[in-house]
C-alpha cells in the first residue's frame, strides 16, 4: 500500500508527460499533412494558372491572326450592315428562326398561377460526387 | 572479516554511483538552469524561423478585363555549399542544364555560406532536371515571375518588372506602389529537414495582395494599330514608328505602339532600341500636321475666312533671304484649298495676318507648351521656345510646323481638340486600381482643359480636314464605310543644326467619323524609304487602322 502510494503520483506523471508527447508527436504529424495538402493545392493551383495563361496566349489577338494567315484565312471585322441586331429574344426550332411569341413561350397572365407548385416539374438534380 | 570487505567495498561502489548521479545532476542544473537562456537561445535560433511571404503584383488588365499581365509560379535555384561534396562535378551538371556559365556556378559554390542563389526563375523543365540529380545541398524553392501573355503587345505602356518584382518601366513602374503590396511575416517552428511546421506558428500577418489595374487601352484596338503600323514599319524600311489611338472624349488611350517593339517575357535580350517609348518620349518638328493649330487659331481670330484666296507664289515665295517652297506649285487657292493640299506659302500668309501673339496663344491651348500629363513614366514635351524667343523668321517657320517640336502624344491630343468640339483632354492610361476583393480603390475621371475653340471653328476644321482626306494630301486614308478628317505632314529631321535633305518624319494626324468622332488617331513613320510622304507611308497605316477599330466598335456596341 505503501510502495503503491508512493509510486501512484510518479505513474501520474509519466502518464501525463507521454500524453503530451504523445500531443506534440500529433501536431507534428498535422503540420507535415497540413503542408502535403497545401502543396498538393499549389500544385493544382498553379496548374490551373499556367492553363488559363496558355488559353489567353492562344486567344492573343495577334496569335489568332498569324494562324489564320498561316492557313490563308483572311478574316476582317463586319462592315456596318453586316451585323444586324435582334431586338427581341429569338428561339431556334426546325422551322428556323422565330419571335418567343409566336412559338407560345411568352409568359402569359395566369389566373391560376398560384397553383403552379401543384404541377410536376422537371428537375435538374445535383450530381453526386 | 568479509562481510566487512564487502560492505566497505559495496559501500564504494554506493558512493561511486551517488558521486556521478550527482554530478550528473548537477551538470544538468547547470545546463537547464543556471545556462537555460544561453541554450534556449541557441534552440530558438535553429528551431525558429521568421519568413516574409511574398505579395502577389496585381493584375494588369485591358478595358474589356482581358488580362495583359499576370503571375505565374516558377522555380527559383539555390543551394547550401557547406553541404555540397563534389563541387566540381555538381557545377559541371548544374552548368549543363541551366545553360549558365561552369566556372561561376563553381564559384558560387565554392563560397562558404549556407546560402547562395544559383539562378532565379528558371524553367519548368530546368527545374525538373535539376531535381533528378538530387545533389545534396542543392533545392529550389518557388517565386512568383510575371507574365504577359500578349508578349509583345503594349509592351512600352505595360512596361517591365526586375528579378524581384519591382516595377522599371511603363505601367508596372509608374503603379507599382499600386501592384506591388505589402509582403506579409510567419514566426514559425522549423523541423531538422528546415520545414515549417503549421501547428507551432507563433504570428501570422498575411500579405496584402497587390491591387489590379484596369488600363483604358483595348487589346483588340492594340492589336490592329500594332498590326498596321508593323506593316508600314517593315514596308518603307523606316528606322522607328508610332501610333497612338485615343478616344477624343474621354482621352483614353485606346492603343499606344512603338517600333521596333520587344517581348515582355524575354526582356533582358531587348535591344535598346527597342526600349523607348517613341510616342512620349521623342520628340520632333511635326511638319505641315501642325498646320492644324495654324488654321483652327487663324479661324478662331477670324483672320481668315474658308473661302478667303490666297496667291501661293506658284510654290516659290521670297521673303528677305528666305526662300519657302512648296512641294507642288499652286496659284490663287482658297484657305480651305490651302490647308486640303498643305500649302506652306498659303499656311504662312494666312497666319501673318494673325499675327504671332495669337499663333502664340493657340499653340498654348492646343497644348504645345506642357507635358499631357498621361500616367507613364518619362513624358517629355517638346522644346518650344517662348514668344520672347521667337525672331523675326519664326512666323515664317512656326505656322508651317517648323522651329516646333512636338510628341506624338502631343499631336494626339491636339487633334483630339478638334474631334473633341473644341476642348482639350488630358490622356490616362489607367481607369481604374482595384483590391484583390475586386473593389474600386482608385478612379481617375476625365480631365478636361479649358475650351480652346469654338464649336464653329470646330466644324469648320472638321470639313477643312475632310477636305484633306477626301480631295487633298491625305487621299490614302480615305474609308469606304466611314468619313474621315485628318492632316499629312513630311517634316525634314534636324541633324547637327541643319534640316536632313534625306531623312524625314512622315506622319498623320486625324479623327473619325467626321460627324462624330470617336477616335482620334496620330500615326508617325521614323526614317521611311525610298518612299517618305506622309499621305503615302502614315496615312495608309491610319486609314486600315481607323476601318478596322470603327468596325470593331460598331460591331461590339451592337
Amino acid at each position: 500500500m505503501r510502495l503503491l502510494r508512493s509510486f501512484l503520483p510518479i505513474a501520474i506523471f509519466t502518464v501525463a508527460s507521454l500524453m503530451y508527447v504523445h500531443q506534440q508527436v500529433e501536431l507534428v504529424k498535422l503540420s507535415y499533412t497540413i503542408e502535403k495538402k497545401e502543396k498538393a493545392l499549389n500544385v493544382i493551383l498553379d496548374r490551373r494558372e499556367q492553363l488559363s495563361y496558355n488559353i489567353k496566349n492562344l486567344e492573343a489577338p495577334s496569335r489568332l491572326e498569324s494562324a489564320l494567315l498561316a492557313k490563308n484565312i483572311d478574316i476582317t471585322f463586319p462592315k456596318k450592315g453586316n451585323v444586324v441586331r435582334m431586338a427581341r429574344p429569338y428561339v431556334i426550332s426546325g422551322r428556323g428562326v422565330s419571335d418567343m411569341r409566336s412559338v407560345g413561350l411568352e409568359k402569359r397572365f395566369n389566373i391560376f398561377g398560384f397553383l403552379d407548385f401543384l404541377t410536376p416539374k422537371a428537375e435538374a438534380h445535383q450530381a453526386e460526387e | 572479516m568479509h562481510s566487512g570487505i564487502l560492505r566497505k567495498r559495496q559501500f564504494a561502489v554506493f558512493l561511486f554511483f551517488i558521486l556521478s548521479l550527482s554530478i550528473l545532476v548537477l551538470r544538468l542544473f547547470y545546463i537547464q538552469v543556471i545556462k537555460h537562456g544561453f541554450y534556449k537561445k541557441i534552440a530558438d535560433e535553429q528551431h525558429t524561423v521568421s519568413l516574409e511571404i511574398a505579395p502577389k503584383r496585381g493584375i494588369i488588365f485591358d478595358r474589356n478585363m482581358r488580362v495583359l499581365a499576370i503571375n505565374l509560379h516558377s522555380d527559383s535555384v539555390f543551394a547550401n555549399p557547406r553541404v555540397i561534396k563534389d563541387k566540381r562535378k555538381a557545377a559541371a551538371s548544374i552548368s549543363r542544364i541551366l545553360g549558365i556559365d561552369e566556372d561561376f556556378v563553381y564559384e558560387r559554390l565554392s563560397k562558404n555560406k549556407s546560402f547562395v542563389w544559383i539562378k532565379r526563375k528558371v524553367s519548368a523543365e530546368a527545374s525538373a532536371s535539376l531535381k533528378a540529380l538530387k545533389i545534396e545541398g542543392l533545392d529550389t524553392i518557388q517565386e512568383s515571375e510575371r507574365s504577359y501573355p500578349d508578349k509583345a503587345l503594349a509592351c512600352h505602356v505595360i512596361g517591365t518588372v526586375d528579378i524581384d518584382n519591382n516595377g522599371l518601366e511603363g505601367l508596372e513602374l509608374y503603379y507599382n506602389k499600386y501592384l506591388k503590396g505589402e509582403p506579409g511575416w510567419v514566426v514559425s517552428t522549423q523541423d531538422a529537414k528546415r520545414k515549417l511546421l503549421e501547428s507551432y506558428q507563433y504570428e501570422y500577418i498575411p500579405p496584402r495582395d497587390g491591387s489590379d489595374l484596369v488600363l483604358t487601352i483595348d487589346e483588340v484596338i492594340q492589336s490592329i494599330a500594332e498590326r498596321e503600323l508593323a506593316k508600314a514599319f517593315e514596308k518603307f524600311n523606316a528606322k522607328g514608328a508610332s501610333i497612338v489611338v485615343m478616344d477624343p472624349r474621354t482621352g483614353d488611350i485606346l492603343a499606344l505602339a512603338n517600333l521596333p517593339n520587344y517581348d515582355l517575357n524575354n526582356a533582358k535580350n531587348r535591344s535598346q532600341e527597342s526600349i523607348r517609348n517613341r510616342a512620349i518620349n521623342d520628340f520632333f518638328e511635326p511638319g505641315s500636321v501642325f498646320k492644324i493649330v495654324t488654321a483652327s487659331a487663324a479661324l478662331e481670330e477670324k483672320a481668315v475666312l474658308l473661302n478667303d484666296k490666297f496667291d501661293c507664289e506658284n510654290g516659290e515665295w521670297h521673303i528677305g533671304r528666305r526662300v519657302l517652297h512648296d512641294h507642288t506649285p499652286h496659284g490663287i487657292m482658297t484657305f480651305k484649298e490651302i490647308i486640303e493640299k498643305s500649302s506652306n506659302i498659303g499656311t504662312v500668309k494666312a497666319a501673318l495676318r494673325m499675327g504671332q501673339e495669337k499663333m502664340y496663344k493657340y499653340m498654348k491651348l492646343f497644348g504645345f507648351y506642357d507635358k499631357t500629363g498621361i500616367d507613364l513614366p518619362g513624358e517629355v514635351a517638346g522644346i518650344n521656345r517662348p514668344i520672347k524667343g521667337w525672331s523675326k523668321v519664326s512666323m515664317y517657320a512656326i505656322p508651317m510646323g517648323q522651329e516646333v517640336t512636338a510628341t506624338a502624344l502631343q499631336l494626339a491630343c491636339a487633334i483630339a481638340v478638334i474631334a473633341d468640339n473644341g476642348y482639350r483632354v488630358r490622356p490616362r492610361v489607367v481607369k481604374q486600381v482595384i483590391d484583390p476583393t475586386g473593389k474600386v480603390i482608385k478612379e481617375f475621371p476625365v480631365n478636361v482643359s479649358a475650351r480652346a475653340i469654338s464649336t464653329d471653328t470646330v466644324l469648320k476644321m472638321r470639313s477643312v480636314l475632310n477636305g484633306v482626306v477626301n480631295s487633298g494630301t491625305g487621299k490614302k486614308a480615305k474609308m469606304e464605310d466611314y468619313e474621315a478628317g485628318g492632316k499629312t505632314g513630311t517634316a525634314q529631321k534636324v541633324l547637327e543644326g541643319r534640316y536632313s535633305q534625306d531623312r524625314f518624319i512622315g506622319s498623320f494626324i486625324g479623327f473619325a467619323p467626321v460627324e462624330k468622332p470617336v477616335l482620334a488617331v496620330v500615326v508617325s513613320v521614323d526614317e521611311p524609304h525610298p518612299v517618305y510622304f506622309g499621305g503615302d507611308v502614315a496615312a495608309p497605316v491610319f486609314r486600315n487602322v481607323v476601318n478596322d477599330t470603327l468596325r470593331y466598335l460598331s460591331s461590339k456596341d451592337q
